[in-house]
């Protein structure tokens, strides 16, 4: 697909738009609280707890009186980075295992397969449990823990990718120029699964989201005085029957975050798909 | 009038990809569509029995038994059933890989029986099409590709059609099966004295089943009438390219005198370990059985055989794609076993591919794709663009082609590419495999005499790897036969077409459909 | 058939041994031991040696492996030294408040999540697709635990048809038991409901492309009956793989939803036994939860078997 065809696919396809455009928002808000949050997000004012939505608190003020548009653009970054970590994680090792996989094959396959089934009866909560258990709760923890669970879909995902290539001629060609199984992968299978990886890492990265938020909430992630949205949760635990505003804001904004990211991921993946772009032809 | 299609147009949005379609059926008359893919050929068949795909719109009219069709599906669905069967293409996809195939025929006389008329059996039916009561127990994979076309033939039977819509029922099926369909089809059309509309890319067959025809192309009818009139003396051109390439009309060339032994093959046999690196596991799979064979410089040597008879598994040993569990190869007296074929050696043996779709990377440019063999040739820069240059002019193409990308040509111009990367190197041996099956029949034939101009000019040696026994006979000038792994057979073409000896040759050829025109 | 099994089962049995001694040596890592833990800081090393000798914690690591893993496979999972109560009893008391949270949630997000997907599916493109699709692009953008907190606010908070939270025994009073389970399975329910309805869509979708639907329908079926006896079945077989992976999503989820509704589960036990360093009590808990998930990726195997005769020949996928 040239440049063009893309752009033109942008526009005619909102969903995968809007994605884009509320997952760049987003990501701005959260790069923003590096150099400024409306307050600082330790700032605590006992005195001003409770607070409801106003010109000085957009968003109001949460029990400890902190102000919750702050926390929230700087747990977005938390949940963000987190999230964004383990998905290099997961892809940094599964992509090059899965094609190893594919370009090898025998004995080499069939232990990136029993070991991606072995990671699978792990999920990510396990995971963490065991990390924290060793070296206490942390963001690092989750990172690790949602990292090593995304690394057998990553491996999945490009095995399965570059098997249908394998099979294809060119690939044959390239190993008769003399080419060998690292080079065939390198320069034939992975730029060809690119765009099933970028896909897989949109909605892995969602999923990392949705994973933060929960670790976090069990007190298995993100520890104060840093803050993430799955920590705001928690905090507001024991009270949202009496607030449920503390309740709402981090919920939703995880909600909006997460759909923003299906969205892009749902419509990169049409953009991409060409058995959607062949069906006018075999129909005729 | 049994089926009757005036004016019939189906169109995808704007693209218009059936116009004006006409035809007739008689009660038991066989009628043929002929044409390549994208002729319109199948949607014919799709507009009368009501399954075009969603957002086909058609107009103009289909009448069966002057009755124009009905507008709910549930009754198309009905007159579907009863009045016309149809066998597709892929009998595999076409069956129902969960359900045992006797539940499918059963259903299919379920829906189409009145509750108080005499009850088909599927006894009789398996009976009826070849197959035997065991078979039906059977899942579809569990089935031979004949013996699932049969299946289909089975099931088309069960409502007991007056027509017969047969779409390219054969093409998936290895010569000698096609053949024993094509009689079956014929054989229950004329003892049911049912109609038949059979389409299909193969002339030969249509000239074989049917007394009329229509040729479609890019959706348009270019000639209708009896066989006889438009296949023995058509009058468009179209037609008659279609009639030249199906008999692989090659002129004969000056060529280099045959030299001496290039290539030898010695006792070589290719075993398959079944069941993944366990160390004991399934008894090994021999794909190729202690296969002796010479190709003499400048010769054309084919090896022909059915599907899985372990000519391309031989075809990529001898190139370098794979390992030979037995036995070594000599090229120019240089031994080797497969894969450990010398880098230095590796640019006098290219390697066409059958699937012009598939053997150029979408990402890279014609360029970045014909250099690659070059890799094995340390050249500078502008030698390395005067052989690219040289190797896409020798196929009849522009050098303006490096620089696009492979999305942006045909078939037929692909196939003329993959040859071009294979001469890039300037190799002695050009190993080719079906080099011109995956292609629209009109263009098999330019490839053939593109290659047929390339050994001339520069004494290639080919070794052909085939199952088309007419493509064969055009081209080379010594033929083995390969069955379950072993060569069974060798001599020149016209000596093993007049008289064959062994067994499976003799099938061959007996499957053969006489020539058209 | 036969050898597919056995080669499943034997797979299934080193996959546990394999994590069961992964988990063994990643806890073994830890600086101090239960010895130390059980008898304070304060001890004397004399005492803290005694008790590692009785606790049999100076034999060497590979053969502590074997000892747990052997009493595991004889139901003693040891004894915890905090709650000083057999783990095995420890955890069974709460696997029956976990356990039938996620097969609840499971039934109910199948008997929502694949009619709408089947529905989406015969109506691609109209309305009700659409509608059922942005329902579920929401249902999966929604963190189960938060929407547990709305559901307490609605169901419980406003309208008072159903408990907050807390759990009453099953023993004492089965339908109390249950209606307090009514609220988290439905919060762990909705986002896998979602993503089943669009798996379900997706493969139906596929399915309907195919050529056997073509055939079925050459037969004398319309659209919609050649999908109903023949496409359904055949696009159950995508969504069983995700409905095996789905579980363990389930086992993970109630971890993180039983904190919303307060409810004693292995969650609460393991938080408890990670506070206080009870290593016994979180190997044998984490094991627990690995042998559900990967017994219900063992089932689905099994199941593909059942339904696709293609498997129950030739051993390999």
């Amino acid at each position: 697909m040239s440049a063009a065809t893309a752009r033109r696919f942008v526009f005619t396809h909102p969903s995968l738009w809007l994605g884009l455009a509320a997952t760049l928002a987003f990501t701005l808000l959260a790069l923003v609280s590096l150099v400024w949050t409306p307050y600082p997000i330790a700032n605590i004012e006992i005195g001003d707890r409770f607070l409801g939505p106003s010109a000085a608190h957009w968003l109001g003020t949460d029990n400890l009186g902190r102000d919750m548009a702050s926390l929230v653009m700087s747990g977005t970054l938390t949940s963000f980075v987190v999230a964004s970590l383990s998905v290099l994680i997961g892809a940094g090792i599964g992509v090059p295992l899965g094609l190893a996989a594919a370009a090898w094959g025998g004995a080499l396959e069939w232990l990136v397969l029993r070991l991606s089934d072995f990671i699978f009866a792990f999920p990510a909560i396990i995971v963490a449990i065991l990390i924290t258990s060793l070296y206490g709760p942390g963001a690092t923890n989750a990172i690790i823990a949602i990292g090593i669970f995304n690394i057998p879909i990553f491996a999945r995902v490009a095995r399965g990718g570059a098997m249908s290539l394998k099979t294809l001629d060119y690939v044959a060609a390239a190993r008769l120029a003399g080419l060998g199984n690292g080079a065939i992968a390198y320069r034939h299978l992975l730029p060809n699964i690119l765009s099933l990886i970028i896909v897989q890492g949109t909605i892995q990265l969602s999923l990392g989201i949705l994973s933060e938020a929960g670790l976090s909430y069990i007190g298995l992630g993100t520890q104060p005085p840093s803050t993430s949205l799955g920590l705001m949760l928690k905090d507001a635990q024991g009270l949202f029957l009496i607030h449920p505003w503390l309740t709402l804001v981090p919920g939703l904004c995880i909600v909006l975050i997460v759909l923003a990211l299906n969205l892009a991921g749902d419509g990169l993946r049409d953009a991409i798909d060409p058995r959607l772009k062949g069906v006018q032809q075999n129909a005729a | 009038m049994l089926l009757e299609v005036a004016g019939l147009t189906v169109k995808f949005g704007a693209v218009e990809a059936l116009s004006d379609m006409s035809l007739t059926l008689e009660r038991g008359e066989r009628f043929g569509i002929v044409g390549e893919s994208g002729s319109g050929k199948t949607l014919t068949a799709l507009a009368i029995t009501g399954l075009l795909p969603e957002g086909a719109r058609v107009s103009g009219s289909i009448k069966i038994d002057g009755e124009p069709l009905p507008r709910s599906e549930r009754e198309m669905a009905r007159l579907r059933g009863k009045r016309i069967g149809m066998v597709f293409q892929e009998p595999m996809t076409a069956l129902n890989p969960l359900m045992r195939v006797s539940d499918q025929i059963e259903e299919a006389i379920r829906i189409n029986t009145v509750a108080s008329a005499p009850r088909i059996e599927v006894p009789n039916l398996l009976k009826e099409v070849g197959l035997e009561l065991r078979h039906g127990d059977r899942f579809a994979h569990q089935l031979s590709g004949g013996q699932r076309q049969r299946v289909m033939i089975a099931m088309a039977l069960a409502g007991q059609p007056d027509i017969l819509i047969a779409d390219e029922p054969t093409s998936a099926l290895d010569l000698i099966t096609q053949r024993l369909v094509l009689d079956l089809i014929a054989e229950i059309c004329t003892r049911r004295h049912m109609a038949l509309l059979f389409i299909s890319h193969d002339l030969k067959a249509v000239a074989w089943l049917c007394s009329r025809v229509a040729v479609l192309h890019r959706g348009k009818l270019v000639e209708t009438g009896s066989v006889q009139d438009v296949l023995g003396a058509p009058t468009q051109a179209y037609t008659q390219k279609l009639v030249a390439a199906s008999r692989f009309d090659v002129r004969p060339l000056a060529r280099p005198p045959i030299g001496k032994t290039l290539l030898e093959v010695r006792g070589v046999s290719r075993d398959y370990k079944q069941g993944g690196p366990w160390p004991f596991g399934g008894k090994p799979l021999r794909a190729v059985d202690d296969v002796s064979l010479t190709v003499d410089a400048a010769e054309c040597v084919a090896i022909v055989g059915p599907s899985g008879c372990g000519k391309t598994t031989l075809a990529r040993i001898i190139v370098g794609l794979d390992r030979a569990t037995r036995g070594e190869i000599s090229f120019a007296g240089e031994l080797y076993h497969g894969s450990d074929l010398p880098k230095a050696r590796r640019r006098d043996i290219s390697l066409v591919f059958q699937d012009p779709f598939g053997s150029f990377d979408p990402r890279l440019t014609i360029e970045q794709s014909l250099g690659e063999p070059l890799r094995l040739e340390k050249l500078d820069a502008s030698t390395h663009v005067d052989r690219l240059i040289e190797a896409v002019e020798a196929v009849g193409l522009g050098q303006e082609m490096l620089r696009r990308y492979p999305h942006e040509f045909s078939g037929g111009q692909r196939q003329r590419l993959a040859i071009a990367r294979a001469l890039v190197t300037r190799p002695k041996l050009l190993v080719l495999d079906e080099p011109v099956s995956a292609l629209d029949v009109s263009v098999r034939g330019e490839v053939l005499a593109l290659l047929a101009r390339l050994q001339a000019d520069f004494g290639l040696t080919y070794l052909v790897i085939s199952h088309d026994l007419g493509m064969v006979r055009a081209i080379a000038d010594r033929v083995m036969v390969m069955e379950a792994g072993r060569i069974v057979e060798e001599g020149k073409p016209h000596e093993i077409f007049a008289r064959p000896q062994h067994k499976l040759t003799q099938d061959l050829m007996a499957a053969r459909l006489p020539e058209v025109g | 058939m036969t050898f597919f099994i056995l080669k499943r089962l034997l797979g299934f049995a080193v996959t546990l041994l394999v994590a069961a001694a992964v988990i063994f040596y990643l806890l073994d890592l830890l600086p101090g031991d239960s010895a130390q833990f059980i008898l304070g800081i304060n001890a004397s090393p004399e005492a803290v040696a005694k008790l590692r000798v009785q606790l049999g914690l100076d034999a060497p690591a590979f053969e502590r492996l074997l000892g747990w893993i052997w009493g595991m496979l004889h139901g003693d999972f040891g004894i915890s030294y905090t709650q000083s109560a057999p783990v095995a009893q420890l955890i069974a008391e709460r696997l029956w408040v976990t356990l039938p949270l996620a097969v609840f949630a499971m039934i109910i997000s199948m008997a929502i999540g694949l009619p709408l997907g089947i529905l989406a599916a015969r109506m691609r493109g109209r309305a009700p697709d659409t509608g059922i699709m942005v329902l579920a692009q929401m249902g999966i953008a929604i963190p189960n635990f938060w929407f547990g907190m709305l559901l307490v606010l609605v169901f419980a908070v406003s309208l008072r048809w159903l408990p907050p939270g807390g759990f009453t025994p099953w023993n004492e009073d089965g339908w109390k038991a249950l209606r307090g389970l009514i609220l988290p399975s439905l919060a762990l329910a909705l986002p896998q409901a979602s993503i089943l309805a669009r798996v379900m869509r997706t493969a139906l979708v596929d399915v309907q492309g195919q050529d056997f639907i073509r055939t079925a329908r050459a037969k004398g079926m319309t659209m919609g009956e050649a999908v109903w006896r023949h496409g359904v079945r055949n696009a159950l077989l995508p969504v069983l793989t995700v409905l095996g992976l789905q579980f363990a999503f389930l086992v993970a989820g109630t971890i993180i939803v039983e904190n919303v509704f307060y409810l004693p589960g292995l969650g609460k036990l393991i938080a408890t036994a990670i506070s206080e360093r009870d290593l016994i009590l979180v190997r044998g808990a984490v094991i627990v939860l690995i042998v559900a998930v990967t017994a219900v990726m063992l089932a689905v195997d099994l199941l593909y078997a059942v339904v696709d005769p293609r498997l129950r020949q030739g051993g390999g996928r």
